[in-house]
């Protein structure tokens, strides 16, 4: 009967990874709160200097002030939408990663993550399924749901956000109209997050990375000595 | 181009440089609006600490400081270095589209079946090739180019750190990328686990240098490349 020693290294991944998506979400909700009281203050400031213009002076005023309050607004809070949610996918691939890397050191497996064809959280998904032999949880929502993320984040990295008429609008024309109050598509292809995806794509992320180490045995995550 | 080398308004050159230049533009004020706006939050956490603490025991006000320092410590360390590390991904990742745009650009000119990216290069590497093999004269290992073209190549690995190791060093870096940090000390800083710091200022040189070598790369290509 095989007796575990040593550090538990589901613990630490556990905690490491609840800190990281914590601070993250900290992050993001602390800098759209900072961009709010920034247009709250600008917002006043420029109806108190337009008190007493006249109405088309006031006009004018307010056209010049508009790139700005579109920037603090709109712009601003996108981009950390856009740049939090691309982290969020980098945690969870990193983390992915290394946990088929402890799991081939405390499994004694010889074939690497890095062995396998496939990039990223796919390598991975293949490593743990076929060579650990964990019960993967990929047949569940969240999976799908970090699928349709993948190629979301794909699109970010590689075309800044602007979808081509092909396939994967298509694919991600279902998965947009399940979140349809989190995010939408525009005419020209554009993504656009609003307020709240990038929080529930955290969740998402931990929880299903949270099910995966859930599903890794003992034995994978800690060093064992027979008796 | 006028008489004055300039691009004509309206041009799709004018328009290229034009389109890059904004993005540049806003991800400048980006940094320094949620910068401000941090630094705020900051202030205003510290500004009504009397008044928060008023009628407390000297125990209760202990144990609120030190409630409030962790805060503290996110809104003027953590947050910034985030907020840094996430524009300098969109700062690497705006470039990279833009020139890889670029090179579709003069590909559809020059009526050209071959893909831009083709083979193991990717990103600014596979740029290069392109524009080399299709005859822009653009001097990349240049005096004049060299340097930055380095210094790009060093970003490009930064960026796959930040997005595929959570800027995280496990192995020794290169010797290009120790120089490289060794060189920008004052705005890189590598803590005693190994993982990169980014400041503000590498964030803002970062984008002076994609502008910089980006306006380069498209004089560089001539008009027939470019209808």
């Amino acid at each position: 009967m095989a007796k575990y020693y040593g550090v538990h290294m589901g613990h630490i991944v556990g905690r490491v990874i609840d800190t990281e998506y914590d601070e993250l979400r900290d992050y993001v909700e602390t800098v759209e709160d900072a961009l709010r009281g920034k247009f709250k203050t600008f917002q006043e400031r420029a109806e108190a200097r337009a008190e007493g213009m006249s109405p088309d002076a006031k006009e004018r005023y307010f056209e010049d002030l508009a790139e700005d309050a579109i920037f603090l607004w709109d712009r601003f809070p996108s981009l950390t939408w856009k740049t939090a949610f691309t982290t969020a996918y980098s945690i969870y691939e990193h983390h992915l990663l290394n946990l088929c890397g402890h799991a081939r050191r405390y499994g004694g497996f010889d074939i690497r993550v890095d062995d396998i064809k496939g990039t990223g959280i796919f390598a991975a998904q293949i490593y743990l399924k076929k060579v650990c032999k964990v019960a993967f949880p990929d047949n569940c929502q969240d999976w799908q749901d970090v699928l349709q993320m993948n190629k979301i984040r794909n699109i970010f990295v590689h075309s800044l956000g602007r979808m081509k008429r092909d396939s994967t609008w298509k694919g991600l024309a279902e998965y947009q109209k399940r979140k349809e109050k989190l995010i939408e598509f525009t005419e020209g292809g554009d993504i656009r997050f609003l307020e709240g995806y990038c929080l529930d794509a955290i969740e998402i992320f931990r929880r299903h990375f949270k099910t995966t180490l859930a599903a890794v045995p003992d034995e994978l995550l800690r060093q064992s000595k027979d008796e | 181009m006028d008489m004055l080398g300039q691009p004509h308004c309206g041009s799709l050159r004018y328009m290229i440089g034009f389109l890059f230049d904004n993005k540049l533009t806003e991800l400048r004020q980006y940094v320094s609006t949620v910068g401000d706006a941090l630094k705020s939050q900051l202030d205003g956490l510290g500004a009504d600490f009397d008044e928060k603490t008023k009628g407390m025991t000297d125990a209760q006000r202990q144990w609120y400081v030190e409630w409030e320092a962790g805060e503290a410590f996110q809104l003027a360390e953590d947050f910034p270095a985030l907020m840094w590390q996430t524009a300098f991904i969109h700062i690497y990742f705006v470039l990279e589209h833009s020139v890889l745009d670029l090179c579709e650009t003069v590909r559809g000119a020059k009526g050209l079946t071959d893909p831009v990216t083709n083979g193991k290069d990717k990103g600014i590497t596979a740029a290069r090739k392109f524009l080399t093999k299709v005859g822009v004269k653009f001097p990349f290992e240049g005096p004049d180019h060299g340097p930055r073209w380095r210094d790009l190549q060093q970003m490009n690995e930064l960026r796959n750190i930040f997005a595929h190791r959570m800027g995280q060093i496990h192995d020794v870096p290169s010797q290009e990328l120790k120089r490289f940090i060794e060189r920008k000390k004052v705005s890189i800083e590598i803590d005693s686990i190994g993982r990169i710091t980014l400041k503000e200022e590498f964030c803002l040189e970062a984008i002076e240098l994609a502008r910089e070598f980006f306006a380069d790369v498209l004089a560089a290509v001539p008009d027939e490349m470019i209808p």
